[in-house]
């Protein structure tokens, strides 16, 4: 378990030497504010491309999905439960190809069984790292490492019962319990035109707690600049 | 500057993930609680002081544990525990409560705080020292099966068992050649029912411990003195019977809930306060193996039961149950023949052993009642 520890918060450290690798200077004057495939959609006059810098712009967008996590009891497909959400997210450029996403997330998933009845929140913020694989046939691909700090409650509650004697029912909602989960990422953005882009993320990543949870996500959804 | 900020903060997200949980002493469990009031439940803390680790599950009482597997597929399965899984569990903390964040997490801690409650039940109830000699804290190898896969009959032809919980005593032979038991508690898959699955009804699964108390308390005695059970006399529906009347009993005291049994089937004639007795029909029944129920009988035995709790008090009466648990063998009415070891017993002789148990003052009372309802099983 120590070892497990250390080796997470040596991943963690790296992690965060990378993401804060040394960049002199506005971002915005030395690097393409796109992702690469919309960057390869700007025209490529002068004036344009003066007034493309001139913007101060960004990427941002919103995925939906699922987010499974292992479970190997009551999973819903290839042994995981899916909980269903998506996420905020956006988008700035380090370097040529190296790329931050902050993300915040919430995902759900409700469970019956009879009268009693528990809904799993997770509320999520986090940071990928991406960086640039390849641009091909009007896709860019995307290759990282997953990190979010995650905030999981839940809700249970129950009746009324048939033939009760009362017809109240009772909930109670959870603390919040924190965890942190680290893991690679998958995806691709397409251009659809100048200012808005298709993309999907798939992503593994695992908590450090007892017991380790697994997770795995696919999103998708649609990247705007502004 | 900036940057150190950030790493800074990633290194005590990554410390915070690095915890484990293993609990000190007494936990509260935040489960779904019977309120005493018939199919009233809710969601409050209750005490769990045997549980060693909430990540595996397990404790001096046993582990929770589910199988993907039918746990009839394969004898290593209920032999040597082979391909007996811990649960995904997942569960939010706040001081020493845990609180479950799904459904299976429910279910794994309800199904522990069950068997401990029963547990906690019986050592309370317990005035003599024959719960000492089956103390369940030394049954470490006791597993609690979540979602049990299980058929009885034949695996492939027959369905699934579900809607249902079991407690199996499982006779295996370690590799020294010593004999022993191996107890399972079963929740099975929740098909049909609307109500309370019967692994979150906590008179449910306290039933089913009461089960493993019995078969400690009564049938090991009897196997390890090579007792025969007679059939004569329905001494073995007899006993079946009174094992699951038993059950009810103690299922009630759990509960406080008369008509626990009634959370998850609404149908069933097991509402303890409703009145029954020994009908002419039930007792032929109990003579034949055709038609015959042992929970019907047994229903009749926990109505009494009710009554005679309501009359002397329904822990007290819970006292004398599990004295007659343990002294069923040995009861002179009991007619075990010492020539030939065999056991003879009806319910008017298990009503004769219950007030023979009974202190002076209840007796009257405890006779009176059985006499009541005991129809042609005669006075006592």
């Amino acid at each position: 378990m120590k070892l497990r520890c250390c080796i997470g918060l040596i991943i963690v450290a790296m992690v965060g030497n990378d993401a804060m690798g040394e960049f002199p200077g506005p971002i915005h004057d030395q690097i393409p504010i796109m992702p690469p495939r919309m960057i390869s959609y700007t025209p490529s006059t002068k004036s344009r491309v003066r007034r493309s810098r001139q913007r101060s712009s960004f990427l941002a967008g919103f995925e939906v999905g699922t987010l499974g996590q292992r479970n190997s009891t009551t999973a819903d497909v290839l042994g995981l439960k899916l909980l269903l959400g998506g996420r905020l997210f956006a988008v700035f450029p380090v370097s040529r190809d190296l790329y931050l996403k902050p993300t915040i997330g919430f995902f759900f998933k409700n469970q019956d069984i009879g009268k009693p009845s528990v809904t799993q929140f997770l509320a999520e913020a986090g940071l990928n790292i991406q960086y640039r694989l390849s641009k091909s046939s009007g896709f860019t691909w995307l290759l990282g490492v997953a990190q979010k700090a995650q905030a999981d409650f839940s809700r249970i509650s129950v009746g009324p019962i048939s033939g009760a004697t009362t017809t109240s029912s009772a909930s109670e909602t959870s603390p919040l319990l924190f965890r942190y989960r680290i893991g690679p990422t998958l995806g691709f953005t397409y251009q659809i035109n100048r200012d808005l882009g298709l993309l999907a993320d798939f992503e593994v990543s695992f908590t450090f707690t007892q017991p380790i949870h697994s997770y795995v996500g696919l999103v998708s959804g649609l990247i705007f600049k502004f | 500057m900036l940057k150190q900020k950030w790493i800074y903060v990633l290194l005590c997200l990554g410390l915070v993930s690095c915890s484990e949980e293993k609990p000190q002493g007494t936990i509260h469990a935040n489960v779904i609680q019977p309120t005493g009031r018939h199919c009233e439940y809710t969601i409050a803390p209750g005490p769990i002081t045997t549980l060693h680790s909430l990540t595996d599950m397990k404790g001096a009482l046993g582990a929770v544990v589910t199988s993907s597997e039918n746990l009839g597929s394969r004898e290593e399965i209920l032999d040597k525990h082979d391909g007996l899984n811990s649960v995904d569990v997942q569960f939010a903390r706040s001081g020493n409560t845990y609180t479950p964040l799904d459904m299976d997490s429910l279910f794994a801690l309800s199904l522990y705080y069950a068997v401990e409650f029963g547990y906690q039940l019986f050592t309370g109830l317990d005035s003599s020292e024959s719960m000492t000699k089956v103390d369940p804290l030394s049954w470490s190898r006791t597993l609690i099966v979540h979602e049990a896969r299980r058929t009885f009959g034949e695996i492939g032809v027959d369905p699934e068992v579900t809607d249902n919980a079991e407690y199996l005593s499982h006779r295996v032979t370690d590799d020294s050649g010593n004999e022993m038991v191996l107890n399972y508690l079963f929740s099975f898959p929740t098909d049909e029912v609307e109500d309370i699955p019967l692994g979150l009804n906590l008179g449910i699964m306290v039933h089913e411990y009461s089960h493993l108390v019995m078969q400690h308390l009564f049938w090991e005695k009897g196997i390890s003195k090579d007792t025969l059970v007679s059939s004569e006399k329905p001494t073995k529906q007899t006993l079946g019977a009174l094992d699951e009347g038993l059950a009810d009993y103690f299922g009630y005291l759990a509960t406080k809930d008369p008509g626990y049994f009634l959370c998850s089937f609404p149908s069933e004639n097991r509402d303890l306060s409703v009145k029954k007795e020994f009908t002419d029909e039930l007792i032929a029944s109990l003579g034949s193996d055709r038609g015959y129920d042992t929970h019907t009988g047994g229903a009749v035995f926990a109505a009494i039961n009710y009554e005679i709790g309501q009359a002397i008090g329904r822990d007290q009466n819970g006292i004398y149950l599990v004295q007659l648990m343990s002294s069923l063998l040995t009861c002179s009415n009991a007619n075990l023949s010492s020539d030939s070891n065999t056991l003879n017993m009806d319910f008017g002789s298990v009503a004769a052993c219950h007030a023979a148990i009974a202190k002076p003052e209840h007796k009257s009372q405890i006779s009176s009642i059985y006499r009541s309802r005991l129809g042609s099983y005669g006075g006592i």
